[in-house]
C-alpha cells in the first residue's frame, strides 16, 4: 500500500509541478504583454512624432501669421522626444495632441491651406494615428488591469513575488487633453 | 479528434500521440491477451496506456494556457490592432462567399461532418466518421472600428452546430447517416484569438519602388542631365544625393495623392509561427474560457488518474504489489 501512496504522491507532484509552472509562465505572460502594449503605443507615437515636420512644412506656406501655433507643434514634439514612463509619456502626447488639435481647427481658417491635397492626407494620417493612440492606450489599461489584478489574486500572489511584479501604473489621460483647445486667430480673415 | 456533439473540435495533431501510442499497443497485443505469452506482455500495454495518459495530462495543461491566454489577453479594436498575439471581437460582414456543402447555406466559413451508423462486434450501435471537410478560404471579421483578414488555416475551431440531418440512403439494408455542419454566417459574431502578421511589409515595398524609380532615373539621360547640377557631364556623390532626395519626395507626393488605406487592409488574423494560440468561436469569451477550462481539468485528472492506474498496474505484474491490482486488459477486450 506504501508504494501505491508513493506513485500517487510522485504523479501529483508531477502534476502540481506542472500546474505551478504554468502558473508561472502566466504571469511572464501577462508582464510581457503589459511591456508589449506599452511599446505598442510608442511606435504609434513615433509615427505620429515623424509626420508633424511635414505637416509643419506644408502649414508653413499658409499660415505665415500662427509661428506661435507651429512652433508649439515643434516644441511639443521635441519634448515628446525626452518623455519616459506612462505620466511623462502622457503629459508629452497631450501637449503635443493639444498643439495639433490647434493646428487643425487654425487651418479652417485658411481656405488654401484646407484645398491643400497634402495637408488634408496629412491632417487625416495624423487624426487617424491619434484614434489608434486612444486605442492602444486603452488596450495597454486593460493589460495594466489584468497585471495589476492577477499578481493579487491567488495563486498568483505566491509567484508574482518571484518575478519581482510590482502594480503598473495606467496611462491617464492629462485634464488639458480632456479640454478644448483653445484658438485664438492671430490675422483676422 | 472526434468532433464532439456539441460542435466543439480539436485539432488532431495536438493529441495523435496518444492515439498512436493506443492504436501500436492495441495492435502489438491483438490475439495475445489471454495466452499465457500474452500476459507474459500485458505490462508493454500498461506502459502504452500509462504514455498515452501522460500525453493527456500534456494535453490538459496545453488547453489550460490556451485558456489563460483567452483570459489575459485583452481585445483590440480592429483599427489598433497590433502585430503579434491578438484578441478581436466582431462579427462577420454582411457578404458570404460561399455556399456551405450540406445546407447550401451561404456562409463565410464552414465544417461539415458525416457519420454512418454501424452495429458494434460486441453489440449496440455506433455512429463512425465517413467524410469531413472545411473551407479554407480566408474571411473578414469587422467591429465598429474597422475590418481584418481571418485565415482560419490550423484554428481551433469553437462553433455551435447549425445543422444536422439523419437520414436513411435509398434501400432496405442501408444505414443512416447523420449530416451535421458548422457555419460562420453573415452576421454572426466572432471571437478570434491569433498572431496578427503582414500580408506585405510596406517598408520593403517602399524601398522596391525607390530602387525601381532611381533605375528608371539611371537610364533617363535627360533626368540625369538635370540632376548634374555643375553640368560637367558626371554625377558625383552629392548630385547623386540630391537626386535620391528628390525621387523620394515625388514617391512621397504620388503616396499622399493615393487614396489611404487603413492600415489593417494589410494585415492577417491567423496561426503564429511561435505562438500556436489560434481560436475562432461564435460564442462569447468566458464562455470559450470555461470550456477549455473544465476540458483541461477532465484531461489533467484523467490522465493522471490514468496514469497511476497504469503503474500499479505493471508493478502488480512484476510481484512488487499483489498480482490481483493488474489491469485486465482480458476482460476489456472481451
Amino acid at each position: 500500500m506504501g508504494i501505491v501512496l508513493l506513485i500517487g504522491f510522485v504523479l501529483a507532484a508531477v502534476i502540481a509541478a506542472g500546474y505551478c509552472i504554468g502558473i508561472y509562465n502566466q504571469l511572464v505572460q501577462i508582464k510581457v504583454n503589459v511591456d508589449k502594449s506599452w511599446a505598442n503605443i510608442e511606435v504609434l507615437e513615433k509615427q505620429r512624432y515623424d509626420e508633424i515636420p511635414k505637416l509643419v512644412k506644408v502649414c508653413e506656406g499658409y499660415m505665415q501669421y500662427e509661428r506661435d501655433t507651429l512652433q508649439k507643434v515643434i516644441e511639443a514634439r521635441s519634448r515628446f522626444l525626452t518623455a519616459k514612463g506612462p505620466s511623462d509619456m502622457a503629459q508629452a502626447s497631450s501637449e503635443m495632441g493639444g498643439a495639433l488639435k490647434s493646428l487643425f481647427a487654425l487651418a479652417e481658417a485658411y481656405p488654401d491651406l484646407k484645398a491643400n491635397q497634402n495637408f488634408n492626407q496629412l491632417q487625416g494620417r495624423v487624426s487617424a494615428l491619434e484614434s489608434e493612440i486612444a486605442d492602444r492606450r486603452e488596450f495597454y489599461n486593460d493589460s495594466v488591469t489584468i497585471n495589476n489584478a492577477r499578481i493579487q489574486q491567488v495563486p498568483y500572489i505566491f509567484f508574482s513575488g518571484l518575478l519581482k511584479m510590482a502594480e503598473r501604473e495606467m496611462y491617464k489621460v492629462a485634464a488639458e487633453e480632456k479640454a478644448s483647445p483653445e484658438i485664438k486667430f492671430a490675422m483676422p480673415r | 479528434m472526434a468532433w464532439t456533439n456539441i460542435g466543439i473540435t480539436f485539432q488532431g495533431r495536438r493529441i495523435g500521440p496518444i492515439i498512436v501510442i493506443a492504436v501500436l499497443a492495441v495492435t502489438l497485443s491483438k490475439g495475445m491477451i489471454g495466452s499465457a505469452a500474452g500476459r507474459d506482455l500485458e505490462w508493454i500495454l500498461d506502459l502504452a496506456a500509462a504514455t498515452g495518459a501522460g500525453f493527456l495530462v500534456r494535453h490538459g495543461f496545453r488547453l489550460l494556457r490556451k485558456k489563460n491566454m483567452i483570459e489575459n489577453v485583452p481585445s483590440s479594436p480592429i483599427r489598433s490592432v497590433a502585430m503579434g498575439l491578438a484578441e478581436i471581437k466582431g462579427k462577420a460582414p454582411g457578404r458570404a462567399v460561399m455556399p456551405a456543402p450540406l445546407s447550401q447555406t451561404s456562409c463565410l466559413y464552414y465544417r461539415y461532418l458525416v457519420e454512418e451508423e454501424r452495429t458494434r462486434p460486441k453489440g449496440g450501435r455506433e455512429w463512425v466518421t465517413v467524410d469531413r471537410g472545411e473551407s479554407n478560404v480566408p474571411f473578414q471579421v469587422e467591429d465598429p472600428t474597422g475590418r481584418i483578414l481571418v485565415n482560419p488555416d490550423g484554428a481551433d475551431i469553437m462553433l455551435g452546430r447549425d445543422y444536422q440531418k439523419i437520414e436513411r440512403e435509398a434501400g432496405w439494408l442501408s444505414r443512416r447517416k447523420r449530416y451535421s455542419e458548422w457555419r460562420i454566417d453573415p452576421g454572426d459574431f466572432v471571437y478570434v484569438i491569433g498572431t496578427v502578421s503582414n500580408l506585405r511589409d510596406a517598408i520593403a515595398a517602399d524601398r522596391a519602388h525607390l530602387q525601381e524609380r532611381l533605375q528608371q532615373v539611371k537610364r533617363d539621360a535627360g533626368a540625369m542631365k538635370r540632376f548634374d547640377l555643375d553640368g560637367d557631364g558626371t554625377i558625383d556623390p552629392q548630385e547623386w544625393a540630391g537626386a535620391v532626395a528628390v525621387v523620394k519626395d515625388d514617391l512621397l507626393r504620388e503616396r499622399l495623392a493615393r487614396p489611404a488605406a487603413a492600415p489593417q487592409d494589410n494585415l492577417c488574423l491567423g496561426k503564429g509561427d511561435v505562438e500556436d494560440t489560434f481560436i475562432i468561436s461564435d460564442r462569447d469569451e468566458r464562455s470559450i474560457a470555461s470550456s477549455f477550462g473544465w476540458k483541461a481539468l477532465a484531461a489533467v485528472l484523467g490522465g493522471g488518474a490514468g496514469a497511476l492506474v497504469m503503474f500499479i498496474s505493471i508493478l502488480g505484474r512484476f510481484g512488487v504489489l499483489p498480482g490481483h491490482w493488474t489491469f485486465p486488459w482480458e476482460a476489456l477486450v472481451k
